[in-house]
């Protein structure tokens, strides 16, 4: 699994391909189905692509390039517009999908992913349809890739279907335990701030001086001198 | 990466994404033969023949259509000879007659002896049809690579194994 593979903690398409394989993963453990089509269409175009081209290369290979010269063109003709296809599919009809998925109930959703070529922040695109007829709505997420890999570069799963959980309703819905309340998260700051001043405090009491006392006196010394 | 491979999906994209390489490189090769008429329209000058006007290694670029006026005299064209498969570049020197059946003698600009004797047994000229293509532009020296690759054919091997592994282990 990729979960368990480690990876250059500075190369984006790695955090992003690493992470790209861990959500459908997940969303394939709570109770989506998963639907292929968009990739299966690219790999059937891509492969009858490739078909035309070994053909054209049996025939120019056996018969020669005088006799199958209208053939030859043809086909180039076909592979070039497969292949201008296959690049429209992918760059405008795929736009980097990770997971398109169903529930038994009737919700769907579709994620899709991006990267900025030097931002190491994961660009989620979440569009859920409570419905077959509804209209779908569309929330954008935008993590650091730090929240799930670690220091060595281990993709850590939780905060990562924590996150998932708790961005998207939907996900959330199917798996309860993993949501994390906004309302939580902003104490745990609150809590980090006191601590600070805790500790600020703590150390001046061991010293005996405040720390915002000790400047000015330096300051009335070398006016003096 | 490796694990990419576990996923049938995945491992039939990777497969895909190196296939799709390889057959848009054959494609456009076949496609340029097809706009120049010519069933090899990029050749490598092998041998110092054509000296000082090709040098071994030079990459030539062929036309193989006679769309304004016919091959002429002076002309510097590939031609194939019956029974060898190694093209051949030399300038065409003299001509007889007009049209598909014009006799046609070509002669390396280096050699001292025009071209009878490379020709077939029983051949004293070329023909049209046996020409692949007239010269129309060259970039010096860059095909030197693949004559190391001829005379040295574990190179190729090497090389191939090199962009296989490399295409299948990347992803991006």
């Amino acid at each position: 699994m990729a979960s368990q593979e480690k990876v250059s903690v500075y190369n984006l398409a790695d955090l992003k391909n690493t992470t790209d394989d861990a959500l459908p993963n997940y969303l394939n453990s709570l109770s989506f189905t998963q639907s292929h089509t968009l990739s299966d269409m690219r790999l059937a175009i891509g492969y009858t692509a490739f078909a035309i081209c070994a053909a054209t290369f049996y025939w120019d290979y056996t018969y020669g390039f005088e006799s199958t010269k209208l053939y030859t063109a043809a086909a180039v003709a076909v592979y070039t517009l497969l292949n201008g296809i296959l690049t429209f599919w992918i760059f405008y009809v795929e736009k980097g999908s990770v997971y398109i998925g169903t529930l038994k109930t009737g919700e769907k959703i579709s994620v899709t992913s991006e990267i900025s070529k030097f931002k190491p922040v994961y660009r989620l695109r979440v569009t859920t349809w409570a419905s077959k007829d509804a209209v779908g709505v569309t929330r954008k997420v935008e993590r650091e890739f730090k929240d799930w890999f670690d220091g060595k570069g281990q993709f850590v799963a939780l905060p990562f279907q924590q996150m998932l959980a708790s961005s998207v309703a939907l996900i959330g819905k199917c798996d309860p335990q993993r949501v994390v309340s906004k309302e939580v998260e902003k104490e745990k700051v609150e809590d980090n701030k006191t601590m600070d001043e805790k500790w600020a405090s703590l150390l001046a009491e061991s010293t005996g001086v405040e720390a915002s006392e000790t400047t000015p006196v330096k300051g009335k010394k070398r006016s003096k001198k | 990466m490796l694990s990419a491979l576990q996923n049938p999906r995945y491992a039939a994209a990777q497969l895909l994404n190196f296939g799709l390489i390889l057959s848009t490189a054959f494609m456009m090769w076949k496609g340029l033969s097809v706009i120049s008429d010519s069933p090899s329209p990029i050749v490598v000058v092998l041998s110092g023949s054509m000296e000082p006007a090709f040098q071994r290694g030079d990459l030539l670029f062929l036309w193989n259509r006679n769309w304004m006026e016919e091959t002429k005299v002076g002309e510097i064209v590939v031609y194939n000879v019956k029974g060898k498969d190694i093209p051949i570049v030399h300038r065409v020197v003299r001509k007889f007659g007009i049209g598909s059946k014009a006799k046609l003698l070509t002669k390396g600009d280096n050699n001292l002896a025009d071209d009878t004797e490379l020709y077939a047994r029983g051949q004293d000229f070329l023909v049209r049809e046996d020409i692949i293509g007239s010269v129309v532009a060259y970039i010096p020296f860059v095909g030197y690579v693949t004559i190391m690759l001829s005379e040295h054919p574990w190179l190729k091997t090497v090389m191939l194994g090199l962009m296989g592994l490399m295409v299948v282990l990347q992803r991006e």
